[in-house]
């Protein structure tokens, strides 16, 4: 369905959040950088979160290095996709006034991606090969 | 990945039992960003509120699809608030801390 200006202003909005977001994640390398925070969830209590490593994989993905990438949060790169296809209809939004199709995700994959982050962030904090492969 | 339900309004639904009403948001996409790519991870609960939001709608249960949807977009408010904040707060101190040493 057509939508209206303020949709297409709105979805503009995300459009430009999301680039600047990327445009420092690609600039700033977070290994040398200071001006990256730690992860707070980290920093408190010693454990990774499902979203650690997060930023630094998004830096080696618009650097061309998907593996490692993938290397420093699996779980990302899977979910990398649905997030990929919110950004396009947001650009064709802006761009033509019409969004990509929405889906209806069944309840019983949500309820399964929610074991699966709670599963994914036990996991990666077990020391042990080869759940260190989990871990940033 | 499932049907999509139709979501324009005024237009007859292509699916039968479907409400040609405008679609509840589930929010699960703010749910992932503040869940697995920022913040504290209370995205977490949104994921919950997300799976709530699609379970209510396919039981037509819209009253309750509509609570669960603000309940979502809050969480990942909270979520993305609290991270902000802890990480600005750690930008000042890093800035503070290079103009104490010069």
């Amino acid at each position: 369905v057509y939508r209206g200006h303020r949709d297409r202003l709105g979805a503009s909005t995300v459009v430009a959040m999301a680039a600047g977001g990327l445009s420092v994640i690609y600039l700033l390398d977070q290994e040398t950088s200071d001006l990256y925070p730690p992860c707070p969830f980290l920093a408190l209590t010693g454990f990774y979160c499902p979203g650690c490593g997060t930023l630094r994989a998004l830096h080696q993905l618009t650097r061309g290095h998907p593996l490692a990438a993938l290397d420093l949060n699996p779980l990302m790169m899977l979910l990398l996709p649905f997030i990929v296809y919110f950004l396009a209809s947001h650009v064709m939004l802006a761009l033509t006034g019409w969004p990509l199709r929405k889906f209806f995700v069944r309840p019983a994959l949500i309820w399964a991606l929610l074991g699966v982050v709670l599963v994914y962030w036990l996991l990666r904090n077990i020391l042990a090969y080869p759940f260190t492969l989990l871990a940033p | 990945v499932d049907v999509p339900p139709p979501s324009q309004p005024g237009t007859q639904a292509s699916y039968s039992g479907q409400s040609p009403r405008p679609e509840v948001p589930n929010y699960l996409v703010q749910a992932i960003l503040t869940t697995v790519f920022c913040c504290l991870t209370l995205g977490i609960v949104s994921i919950d509120d997300a799976a709530q939001v699609n379970g209510k709608v396919a039981a037509g249960d819209r009253a309750g699809a509509l609570q669960s949807s603000r309940n979502a977009r809050m969480w990942a408010w909270i979520s993305f608030g609290t991270g902000l904040v802890l990480g600005v707060g750690y930008l000042l101190l890093v800035v503070i801390s290079v103009l104490a040493q010069s």
